[in-house]
């Protein structure tokens, strides 16, 4: 071992880094974290919009306040049900039918024809 | 303080290790990376330098562009770092060098411990770092940076942090030359 990498080894903390583990997470989940961002953002800016704290919606979606730090961190997978109940919770439209018309699915359907 | 090896080669002092500061959860390179994948967080730290991120440095944003141009840029650091740790450092292009630049734009000559910074082209996010050998570097934080100059608090305490973890080593008998210490930091 060289010199400089025994020092600092003597200098090493008793918790080891996960960042590794967390970057394959982000990596390898890219396409969807992005979606649930794109969602956080949203939310949190119908709440301020709103003057609503997470507390208020979790009570109004009878769901727990970890489960919405958790929206509005961008970390959840979420369901269409669980978008929809914040639409409604919020009054805002996350998901339209015009998105989806313009779309995938409606080009699959013709692609497909 | 302490050090924490977040990738470092097995057969070369080559690699990047993280301070962890006393009192902390978490190592200063753990938590950059864990707070600016957090939508909350970002959210929160660009309402509160609203007047900073529609001042015209960077034209007029919204937060909601604001946040997703942070992720694509910490997706291409992230990539790069992660690459690193898994194709180690041998190859032609497997060098920190690529990535990290010295923290002062006018700095030219890249020296050993040297106060330096990562970026993403003409990005605002900044990984902050000592250079302690020619592709070892000490990681002590991270920041979006909004402003042309370093004035802001935090990213006053950014700099704070690169002195006392250039104090740490130099307690430490790991020294640096006095001369870095007259650079000017933008």
């Amino acid at each position: 071992m060289n010199n400089l990498k025994e020092k600092l080894s003597t200098l090493i903390s008793d918790k080891p880094s996960d960042w590794k583990a967390k970057a394959k997470y982000r990596r390898d989940n890219r396409e969807w974290l992005k979606k649930s961002a794109a969602i956080a953002v949203r939310v949190l800016d119908a709440l301020k919009a709103q003057n609503f704290s997470q507390k208020d919606l979790a009570e109004r979606m009878n769901i727990s306040p970890q489960q919405i730090s958790k929206i509005v961190k961008g970390q959840e997978n979420l369901t269409l049900e669980t978008i929809s109940n914040l639409e409604i919770a919020l009054g805002i439209q996350i998901i339209s039918e015009k998105t989806i018309h313009n779309g995938t699915l409606l080009k699959g359907k013709k692609s497909a024809a | 303080m302490k050090l924490v090896p977040i990738f470092v080669a097995d057969d070369s002092e080559d690699g990047i290790w993280s301070i962890h500061l006393d009192g902390m959860p978490q190592n200063e390179f753990d938590k950059f990376f864990d707070v600016i994948n957090d939508i909350e967080w970002l959210h929160n730290f660009f309402e509160q330098n609203k007047a900073d991120l529609q001042g015209g440095f960077f034209g007029s944003i919204s937060i909601g562009v604001a946040v997703s141009r942070t992720l694509e840029e910490v997706e291409e650091m992230e990539n790069s770092l992660y690459d690193y740790s898994e194709q180690g450092f041998g190859g032609r292009d497997s060098n920190l060098q690529h990535l990290f630049k010295p923290l002062n734009n006018f700095e030219y000559a890249i020296t050993i411990h040297q106060k330096s910074k990562a970026r993403i082209r003409k990005g605002w996010l900044r990984l902050y770092a000592i250079r302690l050998a020619e592709n070892c570097y000490l990681v002590t934080g991270g920041a979006i940076k909004l402003t042309q100059d370093m004035k802001r608090a935090h990213l006053q305490n950014e700099l704070k942090k690169l002195e006392q973890a250039k104090l740490f080593l130099r307690t430490n008998g790991i020294a640096y030359p006095e001369d870095l210490n007259t650079y000017k930091d933008e």
